[in-house]
């Protein structure tokens, strides 16, 4: 495993520290038991990780009313997948906000804007990530 | 069909719980290519439904397919958006961006260099200086960066 792997005891390992070695496309690649020699930070601590299984419920506030969506535009929480609903930077109050109003909130500033601006953050990641799929 | 083309058409038709079965399965016949990790962990992001996995297990995926090839690039990459992105930490994403740009300068560069002899070698040196001037130009995207430009003159 790699040295400050986060939440490592957190389920079931799904790759483990198998002895392999394989050939790639530019190389041979050994993938060992020992520990490896890349550093990275570990990210999740007690104030960020919601990792227990279910999505992050966030603050219930309800945020302050916004303009009309556009015509046929779909809520966040159509554009932000289940799994990214278990991240920190979901807040569920905010789900059914278009990106478009998302965007009007965080323009407005303040807790409500910072949370507008990470639910807009997930869908964005939704977005690049789908984008892969349509490369060859 | 290799393994990845079955995975990243399984994952063009959105079957991202199929893709992750038939990952681990490679997982399991010790298909431990760093590209392998990094499509799981896409996979993982876009399933509605990852049980029994937890959105730690994104992190650690990408951190294996480094543990692999510490200069993998798509696996800095999605690892510095995951930071970014998901969960909103611009401080740890920061570091990795750097390290894919200088990555992938040197590359880029060494390909634009070989590719500029190509064509003096095949063509004329006209033709090579023209590819060079070209590519300091069109090496990015324009559209994207342009949406990006307008994104952010539009923040407050």
């Amino acid at each position: 495993m790699i040295a400050g792997t986060a939440a490592a005891a957190d389920g079931p390992v799904p790759i483990g520290d198998i002895a392999a070695i394989f050939m790639a496309g530019y190389g041979i690649y050994l993938v060992a038991t020992a520990p490896a020699p890349l550093q990275l930070p570990t990210i999740f601590n007690e104030d960020k990780a919601d990792d227990a299984g279910k999505p992050n419920e966030g603050n219930k506030n309800t945020p302050p009313p916004t303009p009309g969506p556009k015509a046929d535009e779909p809520p966040a929480d159509d554009q932000i997948s289940g799994s990214l609903k278990r991240s920190p930077s979901y807040h569920s109050e905010l789900g059914s906000k278009t990106k478009s109003e998302l965007e009007k909130l965080a323009k407005q500033g303040g807790e409500v804007g910072k949370r507008a601006k990470q639910m807009l953050k997930l869908i964005k990641e939704g977005t690049r990530l789908r984008g892969k799929g349509n490369k060859k | 069909m290799s393994h990845l083309d079955k995975v990243k058409s399984l994952y063009r038709s959105e079957k991202f719980k199929e893709a992750i079965s038939f990952l681990e399965q490679s997982e399991s016949e010790c298909l431990l290519h760093p590209a392998v990790l990094v499509w799981k962990a896409r996979c993982l992001q876009l399933a509605d439904d990852i049980s029994p996995y937890q959105l730690s297990d994104i992190e650690k995926l990408l951190k294996q397919a480094l543990s692999v090839d510490s200069e993998y690039l798509p696996a800095i990459v999605d690892l510095a958006y995951f930071y970014l992105n998901v969960l909103d930490d611009s401080k740890q994403a920061a570091p990795l961006f750097r390290e894919a740009i200088n990555l992938h300068k040197e590359a880029f560069t060494e390909a634009v260099i070989g590719m500029a002899e190509c064509l003096a070698e095949e063509s004329s040196k006209e033709e090579a200086l023209k590819f060079l001037a070209n590519t300091e130009t069109s090496a990015l995207d324009a559209n994207k960066l342009q949406e990006v430009k307008e994104e952010l003159l539009g923040l407050p």
